[in-house]
């Protein structure tokens, strides 16, 4: 069963993560490249987004495209990547999602098809 | 020797006219604008110790460009930030065209290069005119390709504001911040922000093509013309005009058009700036209280530049639909050729809003236009319309809205609803002048010791 | 060129498998503006309505997506693209877009993960 895990990042998050010295991001970094190479098996594709400010949006409901600086919802928390995983059914996805060392919020949603 | 008073005033010259050339040019080389904006400061710097020792060379800018480049690409090959910043404003490397300017580089003035530097193999060099180069001074894409960037739609808009006036411009980060009546770090963070953006983003350093440059162009002549408002009628504070930014618009406005001479907006976008500004020295009387238009002491008008509408003005409306711009010109400079305010040509001010308003429906232009029909068709029939722009809602907060229905109500007698709407704009007004002109309004339509 | 990560916006009832005939085989026709424009599709993905998300923060799990919001994320694809420009060119005619909502543009920041999962 796949799912797509969204991540979600918090804006005390981001603001510890920016004040973190240079080692403790270099662990911070291998405490997820440890998580991912448990899950290596069950990981597919997946992306880490930069930063909120430097998003772009384009909204389409109105009779003109209107672009805006920034993302779609200003908000404390920001979607800040995806990865998508193969595991048995919902409950493995959640014992993966709690052993997560990144982000503070993990979403969780079945995607509707593979388009590629 | 040469003066040094004479060289400050050539470079403050260069300033002015070479700035944003030599800042495109050197973008392209660092592929940073922190880098590039760093190498043309200094190439400014250069010059006043360079000038006044070796003389003003012929084509300054041609000198300041090259110095810049010449130090962006000794950093870049120092720093290797080529390696890093590769990504940062890449475009195809055939098209780039090496300006260097033959003629200018003859072998004393080079001689006062602030930086020696070792010249790369192919690469001029100091004092070996380059033959067979071309040798434009001007090479007008650069600018244009900085203007795009700067005024690109993915950016907020107070960071386009901020990066054209100091990209395109070269305003100091400090002064844009007073300008905009900023502390000079918000300001420098802000800019940092929308550089960093550009970055990461990818935001690309061209003209957009055919098919996005009406859009884009719409952009631009939108940035320039808010930095043009919001120095003619600062939006809060205690002088009505920001003269800088206002000279900054114009100044911007004249580059778009020697950069893009077949755009008819953007000969529209200079006019409209020019009739509006040629009303400046007489907008406020000496204690700076505003004046209405009627009131202005029409001979103080700045002619010249009123004419010289006239004729951008006559050109934008041939040859097709006239835009916005051209459109909003042709209405200013209506109200400031007429000899005197009661002999302004209303009917056609109200046809060419009738024009503008198909084009643009905008509730500003919809007010604005209640204004010339109260003339043709009486206050009763501007005042519905008013009325009915109020009850859309999309003016709330919009202070000429209360002022222009409090004028029609004053003219229809109705002298208690027009106290009313006064108090509503000055509640909404921010700027001291257009507040002291709102309050003193208010004061005529009151009267007795209740209503000091 | 850049990668970018292409957020779809739309409204939180808004499902996918009820699309109908015509607008999924807009979907399918909507690689051929991603080449248009200069781009490559590298992975794509629709979600299942909002309704079927599962939150986790901290040890709180809770039914529903994580941000209560009028118009939830559903679907996101990560495409190669020459600069920003083409990028909001290929955003913006994504038919998913054309049910209101709209689209977010994000570079994508470090390791897109491209291992196909081998469990199956």
């Amino acid at each position: 069963m796949k799912y797509v895990l969204m991540f979600v990042e918090t804006e005390e998050f981001a603001e510890r993560f920016r004040t973190m010295s240079p080692a403790e991001r270099g662990q911070a970094f291998a405490r997820v490249d440890r998580w991912l190479a448990e899950y290596a098996d069950k990981i597919g594709n997946g992306a880490k987004l930069a930063s909120p400010e430097t998003a772009t949006t384009v909204r389409l409901d109105g009779a003109e495209p209107i672009i805006t600086d920034g993302p779609f919802v200003e908000g404390k928390e920001i979607v800040s990547g995806f990865l998508e995983i193969e595991v048995a059914d919902l409950d493995e996805a959640l014992r993966m999602v709690r052993d997560w060392p990144g982000c503070p919020i993990v979403e969780i949603r079945p995607p509707e098809a593979m388009e590629r | 020797m040469t003066d040094p008073s004479d060289v400050r005033t050539a470079v403050a010259d260069a300033h002015r006219r070479g700035w944003a050339l030599a800042l495109a040019a050197t973008a392209r080389v660092a592929r940073d604008l922190d880098l590039a904006e760093e190498c043309v400061q200094e190439a400014y710097a250069a010059a006043l110790v360079s000038w006044v020792r070796d003389g003003i060379p012929k084509t300054p800018v041609a000198w300041l460009t090259t110095i810049a480049k010449r130090r962006a690409m000794d950093a870049v090959r120092r720093e290797q930030v080529f390696r890093s910043k590769l990504p940062l404003l890449v475009e195809s490397e055939a098209m780039e065209p090496e300006e260097f300017a033959p003629e200018e580089f003859a072998a004393n003035e080079m001689a006062g290069e602030p930086a020696p530097h070792q010249p790369a193999a192919g690469e001029p060099a100091a004092g070996e005119p380059a033959l067979g180069e071309p040798g434009d001074d001007v090479v007008p894409d650069e600018r244009l390709r900085l203007i795009f960037l700067c005024c690109h739609p993915a950016l907020a808009q107070d960071a386009q504001m901020a990066l054209t006036l100091r990209l395109v411009c070269g305003v100091s980060t400090r002064d844009i911040a007073r300008t905009f009546l900023l502390s000079e770090p918000t300001m420098a963070a802000r800019m940092t922000r929308a550089k960093k953006k550009i970055t990461a983003a990818r935001i690309p350093y061209r003209v957009p093509g055919a098919a996005e440059l009406p859009d884009r162009l719409s952009a631009v002549l939108g940035v320039i013309h808010l930095l043009f408002t919001t120095g003619h009628t600062a939006p809060s504070g205690a002088a009505l005009v920001r003269s800088d930014l206002v000279d900054q618009a114009l100044h911007l406005a004249r580059m778009l058009r020697e950069l893009m001479p077949d755009e008819r907006e953007v000969w529209g976008l200079l006019a409209l700036l020019l009739v509006t500004d040629a009303r400046r020295a007489t907008r406020v009387d000496t204690q700076g209280r505003l004046l209405r238009l009627e009131e202005q002491d029409r001979s103080r008008w700045d002619r010249a530049a009123i004419a010289e509408a006239h004729d951008l003005i006559v050109d934008g409306l041939r040859g097709g639909r006239p835009g916005r711009y051209v459109l909003q010109a042709a209405i200013a400079s209506l109200y400031a050729e007429a000899p005197a305010y009661e002999q302004t040509d209303w009917p056609q001010i109200l046809t060419l809003y009738d024009e503008l308003l198909r084009i643009w429906p905008s509730p500003v232009v919809a007010l604005n236009r209640t204004v010339a029909m109260a003339r043709v068709h009486g206050p009763m029939r501007a005042l519905a319309e008013v009325e009915e722009l109020e009850r859309a809602g999309q003016l709330a907060g919009y202070h000429y809205l209360p002022a222009v229905k409090a004028d029609l109500l004053r003219r229809l007698g109705r002298t208690n609803d027009a106290a009313l709407a006064y108090r509503q704009a000055l509640e909404l007004a921010q700027n001291d002048a257009e507040r002291d002109f709102l309050a003193a309004r208010l004061a005529e339509r009151l009267a007795g010791p209740d209503h000091p | 060129m850049a990668q970018y990560a292409i957020l779809i916006f739309a409204n939180a009832s808004h499902d996918h498998a009820a699309l109908s005939p015509e607008d999924r085989a807009a979907h399918d026709r909507h690689g051929e503006a991603v080449e248009k424009f200069g781009g490559t599709m590298l992975t794509a993905f629709a979600l299942q309505p909002a309704a079927t998300a599962t939150s986790i923060r901290g040890d709180v799990v809770t039914d529903g997506p994580f941000i209560d919001a009028k118009e939830v994320v559903a679907g996101f694809y990560v495409i190669e693209a020459p600069d920003l420009d083409a990028a909001m060119e290929i955003a913006r005619r994504n038919p998913a877009t054309q049910q209101g909502g709209g689209v977010e543009v994000r570079p994508v920041d470090s390791g897109f993960v491209g291992v196909p999962p081998t469990a199956g």
